[in-house]
């Protein structure tokens, strides 16, 4: 929930860009200068991973520690309860009916929702999010490169084809599908030596477009950070991800 | 000493920034200390190559300019062998193997040089 400041810059910065008129050409480089001098800003403040975009479709959820972020390029705010008339989330679930919600609302009393699924939404998403110009296209042919650097060329082939590849870590004997735009699988042989779902991995630095699988950062970055945290420290990766059964639509897994 | 340390951090608009340890210039050696130092505070992990396995930085000696990594189980003894007969063949200079003082956890604690490590910097994660 945004603050009231938050609110009001949210709202100078929508009547500032619509007073100025500007051409599509000009608007463009009015928002490279301004990531330019943000991009200087961050470094002299110690966001030293950048300040990400918001978008006006799918809100920014950054981490509590992290409290930069850039208005959205559009004139539109991004939507928001309104915390005067939404009733207390107590609980939610996601059920093969859909999502269930219990709520409790202004009397007291307890109910239960349930929610269709929006699955288009949710892969439509990260489109939603680059037409707003959230991410560098140049961060991530320099993400690619650095990732090709740490795979092998085998890997680095099979994720530009496929958008995914594997890993098997040495200490637990988990294989990891690492993919693009999606969450992480862990994956274990049963006792039949045939593959099981484990569970799915969420994780983004800085943070993430809600509703959506796409990170605050370019999506071969999010790899990259999955599959170093994964080499590093798996039982600190197991405890910062969220956990999604391969049920759960936000798993993207089927 | 030859010069092959970096420290790489993901970055949102400029791709990934990259600072490199140079043993001569000192002014930039501050001022890289000075970032990780800061990169530690505000929760970022920090994830070094060693022996060539990744590892996770426990702390930043920047008294010494060099990263602090906990390794459990391991023997003291065992790893000083192997290190003091690494540098004896030039190899792995300036790093250093030294009881854990972590209380309760047995294990040793190993120095690498920061101008001869290489470093990935992994921003604060939320989950998704």
């Amino acid at each position: 929930m945004l603050s009231l400041r938050a609110r009001r810059q949210r709202l100078k910065w929508a009547r500032l860009l619509a007073a100025m008129k500007l051409s599509p050409e000009a608007m463009e480089l009015f928002w490279q200068r301004l990531e330019s001098l943000v991009a200087e800003k961050a470094w002299k403040s110690g966001a030293w991973a950048g300040i990400p975009s918001d978008c006006s479709h799918h809100p920014l959820v950054l981490e509590p520690r992290y409290p930069h972020r850039l208005p959205s390029r559009t004139n539109q705010q991004p939507w928001e309860w309104s915390p005067q008339h939404s009733p207390e989330v107590i609980n939610c679930w996601h059920s093969r009916r859909g999502l269930v919600v219990l709520l409790r609302g202004l009397r007291g009393r307890v109910r239960h929702v349930v929610l269709p699924e929006d699955r288009l939404s949710m892969l439509l998403g990260p489109l939603g999010v680059f037409s707003e110009r959230c991410w560098n296209y140049e961060a991530e042919l320099t993400a690619q490169r650095e990732l090709q650097a740490l795979v092998g060329e085998y890997r680095f082939q099979a994720y530009m084809l496929t958008g995914m590849f594997l890993e098997t870590s040495p200490r637990s004997g988990v294989t990891y599908v690492f993919r693009r735009l999606a969450p992480t699988l862990a994956l274990r042989p049963n006792k039949y030596q045939r593959m099981r779902v484990l569970t799915s991995l969420c994780l983004h630095p800085i943070g993430y477009y809600r509703d959506t699988s796409a990170g605050a950062m370019v999506p071969t970055d999010d790899v990259l950070c999955n599959l170093l945290l994964m080499r590093a420290d798996e039982r600190r990766y197991w405890a910062k991800a969220n956990q999604h059964p391969p049920t759960d639509p936000r798993a993207r897994f089927a | 000493m030859p010069v092959s340390g970096f420290l790489k951090v993901p970055n949102i608009g400029a791709g990934h920034i990259e600072i490199k340890f140079e043993h001569h210039n000192q002014e930039e050696l501050a001022q890289a200390r000075r970032i990780i130092e800061d990169m530690t505070t505000r929760g970022y992990i920090l994830v070094v190559e060693h022996g060539g396995q990744y590892k996770p930085v426990q702390r930043f000696d920047a008294r010494r300019n060099r990263y602090l990594l906990f390794e459990p189980g391991a023997d003291l003894e065992a790893e000083n062998q192997k290190l003091a007969a690494a540098q004896a063949q030039g190899e792995r200079l300036g790093e250093t193997v030294e009881p854990s003082r972590r209380k309760g956890r047995r294990g040793v604690q190993r120095g690498l040089p920061v101008e001869q490590t290489k470093a990935f910097g992994v921003a604060p994660t939320a989950g998704g």
